[in-house]
């Protein structure tokens, strides 16, 4: 028996700078090499990432479902984890896929559709130190407001 | 923190009770893809809040819970920052 999953997966963007289609593809493919059916696929979004995962600071996000059997879930999940494009993953059991998400697919195919290239990551350090420098600065400034003092006291 | 023990009644007396303004995530999807709703939930070092600084009922702030573990898993959110 076969149920719904949505997999969203964590892009290497190096990846995606080959080729959006292709790295959908690959993604997508490992779906169905695993016995599943892929009933959506779509770039979710391109993001700095919260914390470095792989000495990445920049990741692309595919959002995807697909109907697998159990068996299939386990032999991709160990296919992920080798897979190195894919920098994490997340499988869901999911009741059925949200209809804008079969829209917005469908956009994507869409001739006219432009996926917009990564930005490159890993360069702007020094920028970066500079805002934590600021943001640093910034905390020393304002003093914690008076509840969450409080509260650490309780 | 220490405090004198004083005569001068409960404790009422002296602690202020903290009132936060509570996130609105009342009638929101809890989902981990929701990241800016997700955000509003935790501090400025990542910790998530309280309910009674969510204002959510319990079953909403496991909801919650399991949302924050898993955007964080994804990178969409900081386990301390």
């Amino acid at each position: 028996m076969s149920r719904i999953y949505e997999i969203m997966y964590l892009l290497d963007n190096d990846a995606v700078r080959a080729g959006w289609k292709e790295a959908k593809a690959a993604a997508t493919a490992l779906i169905e090499k695993h016995g599943g059916k892929v009933l959506s696929a779509r770039r979710w979004d391109e993001r700095k990432l919260a914390y470095p995962i792989r000495q990445r600071r920049r990741g692309t996000y595919l959002l995807a479902y697909g109907e697998l059997a159990a068996s299939g879930v386990a032999t991709l999940r160990r296919e992920l984890d080798l897979t190195e494009s894919v920098l994490r993953y997340l499988i869901l059991l999911v009741e059925a896929v949200p209809p804008q998400e079969l829209e917005l697919t469908r956009a994507e195919s869409a001739a006219g559709f432009v996926v917009p290239p990564p930005p490159s990551e890993d360069l702007p350090e020094a920028e970066e130190y500079a805002e934590e420098v600021e943001e640093r600065a910034v905390l020393d400034e304002v003093p914690a407001p008076a509840g969450e003092l409080a509260e650490e006291e309780v | 923190m220490g405090y004198e023990r004083s005569d001068r009644g409960d404790r009422g007396d002296r602690f202020e009770v903290p009132t936060y303004e509570k996130v609105k995530a009342k009638d929101e999807d809890l989902d981990y893809k929701n990241v800016e709703l997700l955000r509003k939930c935790v501090g400025g070092q990542g910790q998530m809040f309280s309910r009674r600084r969510t204002g959510l009922s319990a079953q909403r702030q496991r909801l919650l819970k399991k949302a924050l573990k898993r955007a964080r898993h994804m990178g969409l959110l900081p386990f301390v920052a």
